[in-house]
């Protein structure tokens, strides 16, 4: 058991898996710190799923280390089986025991525990749950989020190093995920846990997250704020995972902007290595729709989406941006519309 | 962690070497001398052997399918006069052994029976000049089996419409199909593995049938094995037929496990709405309660008012004796079921920590008995106990005393180990899909929460699988009440059974006597059928017009009954 | 509540497990005591097993315990099971005596070595020659005679006298006779086979098969039904059958019984005689108590016993001079029957079976 070396509540090192002989993960490393909730995001397949099992100790990893609170819970050495490792899990689909009542689900995990203090914590969930009335029900008597709160529950009840979510709300219309990530993330935020969760849905990543990684294909892209995510994002993919946004051409000029086909536009960083040739991520909220400006781009495609629209613009240079406009802003598609960059620093990925 | 891993995948070999023993005894046994009639056996028998158990398995196979599935639609899916009563009676002739209906028939409708004597003897006929139905022939053969094992069918197929959700069909319904095309197209289709498990017990159950194609002469590969083992003094022929009829039921086993693979596929976890089952009136609901009553009345009170009147003449042959043989028959039959559950709970168990292919294959040879007649399970059984009790002899230290004699053969021991072989294909079947059912990710939850391989068994897997285990205990007890070949030849000494006087009398056409410990058995056999219909009937939420939440997993705990 | 359900649940499974093991362990102990060690030769008991069914042997065994104090122990079962059974219990085997109804098993149980050879001057004293193992492996203990039955109505005895008119196509359609996996055809055949050769045997078998009015179906007695009933004309079937139902209180039966007369075939002088097979018994080649089963055997073909085939059972008794009932003597006794030797029942019977195979009867 190695000394804890950072304040990380979970620290993961190298971690590469494979299975059946097909690698899943290479070498992947983060950490989050206690009381923070993280979030992995990525597409299906990309080994997210992997990730959290792993971390659980329901995989074994062939390379890499992870560490727990204080403890090294996988490395070369030794694997602490699951059960010993202090992590709470909430499944897809909740995985609640079907026999026993609501109470004796949260219960499950306090075997040991001294009977009274065992029904206070019980209690202490079921109202943090707002499920208090609901104790002697059976799972198939509660509704759907009903049962996703008692699952996140029992995972909690024995004050896990780590709360791990796979998927917790993807069995959920929308505005059941919108107030249940809300209640969700009180409930963890009130408890003070660590949390993981794995999902693919950027929304409900920068509802729920402190930090979020984006993973595709077995890497970590990038782990980050959400802010940073989508403002700096590390990566083409990771760029084009989260958020809306287009690249276009940009050139570097002598003033050290970047001259595009919607003007000069502010650059932030440059890569180390260029030739002064770039993509330039532009996204939604860069475009501004003025009927002053003397920049006018063709409506290609539009979205009507309440308080606003979502315009696809084609320019000149054939390349195409998205814009948000208010909804009173109704214009048909093929139509030349007044558009200005609002960008401060752009992002750019070299050629 | 690690050593209750092997602990459990020790006993579970264990459990399938001891399961695979007499296989590989008699394989052994008769493989090894060359078979001398083989060909004789090839000119002569063999197709007759092979193309009358393939007529009876296809005829049994089309009878429960319409037997049973038509009966399970019409209750599932209907109200009409009694429709309640037959939600459970349709499952009285499981209590029925398929020897004692036949020779039941065989002696009503007997030209020289009651029936027909006292046809001629009012109308004034004479034999031939009029037409009366007769069973004794491959044909009637199906019948019997048919009439006795659509339980089966019944049982899962109903299961299966059970489950079905109401959404499926009520897309049937915007897509413009009548209630007849929702059945074919719709609801068959998606009951298919559960039809296709009952059918393949109903076939491997007529496979295995001995006592009924031997009273209709019908040469089978059952009889088969017999007339070469013994009349032609062949083993190693006999042991060539039984690999053939092991190829049959290997074929059977293997299209219900890829049906049962795709069930996997059809249940995954969907809102669900129950059925709610509409009322018939007039015409149509005397159609079907028609439909149902006849199987019931063919199959279960036709024989048991015939058994029991001739009984009624029998009856002054009750006496401590009697009591003997139906306590023998109970307490037996009982340890049989909970032995043969808890082996098939470690087997199952087993291949849920380790399903590598070795434990597959474990427990697939393990539950090949079910179709194996039971003399040659017993001579199966006999000859490795011998052996055991042959070299513990040998080597008995004469420090601590006398040799032990026989420990295994003649003893319960062999007998029930018989019996579990014979019917371990029953327990394993209730207990794996009562098992598949279990998502994985429950064992996981409680391993995050903390549990360990035993607490998860015991706090979690085994409530439940308690309707499972419930349903193999129920099965195997009426199983092995009925069975007979094997308890004749391995009972130890002075251990009769109802089946094995049952048999005798009737063996020897003292069908009159053969009706009391017969209707003893069909008796004893209801009390689990009984209890089996009633969990049933708990299960069916809809039908009793209380609101079924929508649950998207677990379904609960009551209808792990009426799954096999 | 399900909870509550749950522990005794759990309590009976763990309970079976013990309950078996107990169980086992107290039968061991059982077979010991009541034995006193398997080796030990006690007189005080004997173990049978056997192919004759318990309600047909267990009178004679009580008295036999009574008379002489040695109790009884027994198994019935499919004789060639039982056979096997010695052979793989061995020289464990707890079973002093091998009881079975026809002659070709105890051939077999001989040829397997599961039998012993026993010397008694009385079971030879009293005891035929032809009926008994060359040997001394085995005995005949009854007599069953394998005969024709005919509908008065429809056949005059004189249209047939023998075995062989089975097999004349005059018969077409006429004959009722049970399927060829029963043992007592087997040794029908293996007579035959054995007086006049594989040839004539099987040309019998394939007129035989010619004739039959329905395919083999059901037992002995359900032939003789048929015959009284119409079915067909002729029936072949055990005596005993027939005297079960004409000493039946049934009208119906009696009724039947009456329709139906007995032919014993093969009676003219140069004929064979009809044939008859044994019910019998042998001391097994390990018998913990050999002597008494030796005695017991004794016993069997004691005046009483003898009687008692022949009066409870119809059959023939096999000791010359034990009186028969006037039942039995109503439908023909003596009778001339087939003094071929009982081992060549067992030496032809799986060349019986390969004829029935081939001539088609079921």
């Amino acid at each position: 058991m190695n000394v804890k070396n950072t304040s990380s509540q979970l620290q993961v090192r190298s971690l590469s898996v494979q299975l059946g002989g097909q690698a899943i993960l290479k070498g992947i490393d983060f950490s989050l710190e206690a009381g923070e909730i993280g979030c992995l995001l990525g597409p299906s397949g990309c080994g997210k799923t992997t990730l959290l099992r792993t971390i659980a100790g329901f995989e074994a990893p062939s390379a890499g280390n992870i560490q727990l609170g204080d403890h090294n819970v996988s490395d070369k050495q030794r694997q602490v089986p699951v059960e010993k490792r202090k992590v709470g899990m909430v499944f897809q689909d909740f995985a609640l025991f079907p026999h026993l009542s609501v109470a004796q689900n949260i219960r499950f995990g306090l075997k040991g525990w001294p009977r009274q203090q065992a029904q206070q914590r019980v209690d202490e969930l079921l109202s943090l749950i707002g499920l208090a009335s609901h104790a002697e029900h059976r799972p198939h008597e509660l509704s759907g989020g009903q049962q996703q709160r008692v699952a996140v529950a029992r995972a909690l009840a024995p004050k896990p190093d780590i709360l791990l979510l796979d998927e917790p709300f993807s069995s959920m219309d929308k505005t059941l995920r919108e107030q249940l990530t809300d209640s969700v993330r009180q409930i963890i935020k009130g408890e003070g846990v660590t949390a993981l969760m794995v999902t693919h849905d950027q929304h409900e990543a920068f509802a729920m997250a402190d930090r979020v990684g984006v993973m595709k294909a077995g890497e970590l892209h990038q782990w980050d704020t959400p802010y940073r995510l989508y403002h700096q994002p590390d990566s083409r993919f990771v760029a084009h995972f989260v958020g809306r946004g287009t690249f276009i051409h940009g050139e570097l000029n002598a003033s050290g902007q970047l001259d595009t086909a919607i003007g000069e536009l502010p650059v932030a960083s440059l890569p180390s290595t260029h030739n002064g040739v770039f993509d330039v991520l532009i996204r939604p909220d860069d475009i501004i729709h003025d009927d002053q400006s003397p920049w006018c781009a063709k409506v290609r495609s539009r979205h009507f989406q309440g308080a606003h629209f979502l315009y696809t613009l084609e320019l000149d240079s054939d390349e195409s941006v998205l814009c948000f406009a208010p909804s009173h802003h109704n214009h048909m598609i093929g139509e030349c519309i007044g558009i200005r960059h609002d960008a401060k620093h752009v992002v750019v990925f070299s050629r | 962690m690690k050593q209750t891993v092997s602990a459990w995948s020790l006993s579970s070999w264990l459990v399938a070497t001891a399961l695979a023993m007499p296989v590989v005894a008699l394989a052994w046994f008769a493989w090894v001398p060359e078979s001398h009639s083989w060909l004789h056996l090839k000119e002569t028998v063999l197709a007759d052997y092979i193309s009358h158990s393939l007529w009876l398995s296809v005829g049994v196979a089309l009878g429960t399918f319409l037997i049973g599935v038509s009966t399970a639609w019409l209750t599932t899916m209907y109200r009409f006069p009694f429709s309640r009563f037959f939600q459970w009676a349709l499952l009285l002739p499981m209590a029925m052994p398929a020897y004692i209906i036949a020779f039941t028939y065989t002696g009503m409708l007997d030209p020289a029976g009651p029936l027909q004597f006292h046809l001629r003897e009012l109308m004034g006929w004479e034999y031939g000049s009029y037409w009366f139905p007769s069973v004794t022939h491959v044909g009637g053969a199906i019948t019997m089996l048919s009439l006795v094992l659509y339980p089966y069918v019944y049982l899962l197929s109903r299961a299966s419409f059970l489950e079905q959700s109401l959404c499926v069909l009520d897309v049937g319904r915007t897509l413009g199909l009548g209630p007849f095309q929702r059945f074919f197209r719709i609801a068959l289709p998606l009951a298919r593995p559960g039809i296709v498990a009952g059918v393949s017990i109903a076939v491997m159950e007529t496979l295995a049938d001995y006592g009924t194609v031997k009273y209709f002469g019908i040469s089978t590969f059952t009889t088969g094995i017999f007339r070469t083992w013994f009349g032609l003094d062949d083993p190693a022929g006999a042991a060539r037929l039984s690999g053939l009829l092991l190829g049959f039921v290997f074929i059977a086993l293997t299209i219900e496990r890829y049906s049962r693979s795709r069930q996997r596929f059809h249940h995954t976890s969907q809102r669900h709405q129950a059925l709610t089952a509409k009322p018939l009136r007039g015409l149509p609901a005397t159609l079907a309660a028609i439909a149902c009553a006849l199987p019931l009345l063919l199959g279960f009170i036709i024989p048991i008012s015939q058994l029991g009147l001739w009984a009624a003449e029998s009856w002054h042959s009750i006496d401590a004796h009697f009591l003997t043989l139906s306590w023998n028959s109970l307490w037996v039959a009982a340890t049989a079921a909970v032995v043969a559950t808890a082996l098939a709970a470690i087997l199952v168990y087993g291949l849920r920590l380790h399903p590598q292919w070795p434990q597959r294959l474990a427990v697939r040879s393990a539950g090949l008995g079910y179709a194996i007649p039971g003399t040659v399970i017993a001579v199966g059984v006999m000859i490795p106990a011998g052996q055991f009790d042959h070299w513990l002899n040998q080597h008995w230290p004469t420090a601590i005393g006398a040799a032990p004699g026989l420990v295994l053969s003649g003893t319960f021991i062999a007998l029930i180990f018989a019996y579990c072989l014979r019917f371990m294909a029953v327990s394993l079947q209730a207990l794996e899909s009562g098992m598949g059912r279990i998502k994985p990710n429950i064992d996981e939850a409680a391993n995050s929460l903390g549990a360990r391989r035993w607490r998860i068994l015991q706090a979690l897997h085994l409530p439940m699988l308690r309707g499972s285990l419930l349903t193999a205990l129920l099965l195997v007890f009426v199983d092995v009440l009925k069975e007979l070949p094997a308890t004749l030849v391995m009972r130890p000494f002075d251990f009769n059974t109802l089946a094995v006087r049952a048999f005798e009398l009737a063996s020897d056409e003292r069908l009159a006597e053969a009706a009391l410990p017969s209707v003893a058995i069909v008796l004893t056999g209801l009390l689990p059928v009984l209890l089996l219909s009633r969990s049933i009937a708990r299960s069916r939420h809809g039908a009793d017009g209380k609101p079924l939440h929508t649950t998207q997993n677990a379904t609960p705990i009551p209808t792990e009954l009426d799954r096999l | 509540m399900r909870r509550a359900l749950l522990n005794p649940f759990l309590a009976l499974i763990a309970g079976s497990v013990l309950l078996t093991a107990c169980s086992s362990e107290s039968d061991t102990e059982a077979t010991s005591t009541s034995e006193n060690s398997p080796k030990n030769t006690s007189p005080a008991v004997v173990n049978i097993y056997s192919q004759r069914k318990e309600a047909l042997l267990k009178p004679v065994l009580e008295a036999f315990t009574q008379d002489t104090g040695i109790e009884v122990n027994l198994v019935t079962g499919n004789a060639d099971a039982l056979v096997q059974r010695l052979k793989s219990e061995g020289e464990n085997s707890p079973a002093d005596v091998l009881i079975t109804t026809d002659a070709g098993r105890l051939y077999r149980a001989k040829r397997e070595g599961v039998l012993q050879a026993i010397e008694s001057e009385t079971l030879h004293k009293r005891i035929p020659a032809h009926l008994r193992d060359r040997d001394n492996q085995w005995y005949g203990l009854s007599k069953r005679a394998r005969v024709i039955f005919y509908n008065k109505d429809a056949v005059d005895p004189s249209e047939i006298s023998d075995y062989q008119d089975l097999a004349n196509p005059e018969w077409l359609g006429r004959i009722c006779i049970r399927s060829s996996s029963n043992i007592y055809n087997q040794s029908l055949l293996a007579s035959i086979i054995a007086h006049r050769g594989h040839e004539q045997a099987k040309a019998w078998a394939e007129g035989v098969v010619k004739n039959l009015a329905r395919t083999p179906q059901g037992g002995d007695r359900d032939q003789l039904k048929a015959a009284a009933v119409g079915v067909c004309d002729i029936a072949v079937a055990n005596t005993y059958y027939y005297g079960g139902w004409l000493g039946s209180d049934d009208e119906m039966d009696k009724q039947y019984a009456q329709k139906l007369a007995v032919l014993y075939p093969n009676q003219d002088d140069g004929e064979t005689g009809a044939h008859v097979n044994v019910s019998g018994a042998g001391v097994t080649r390990h018998a913990p108590h050999r002597d008494a089963a030796i005695q017991l055997l004794e016993y069997l073909t004691g005046h009483s016993a003898q009687q008692f085939y022949a009066n409870d059972n119809y059959e023939y008794p096999v000791v010359e001079g034990t009186p028969v009932s006037d039942l039995v003597k109503s439908w023909g006794y003596p009778f001339k029957a087939d003094d071929l030797s009982l081992n060549k029942l067992g030496e032809n019977n799986a060349e019986a079976v390969k004829i029935f195979d081939q001539v088609g009867w079921k």
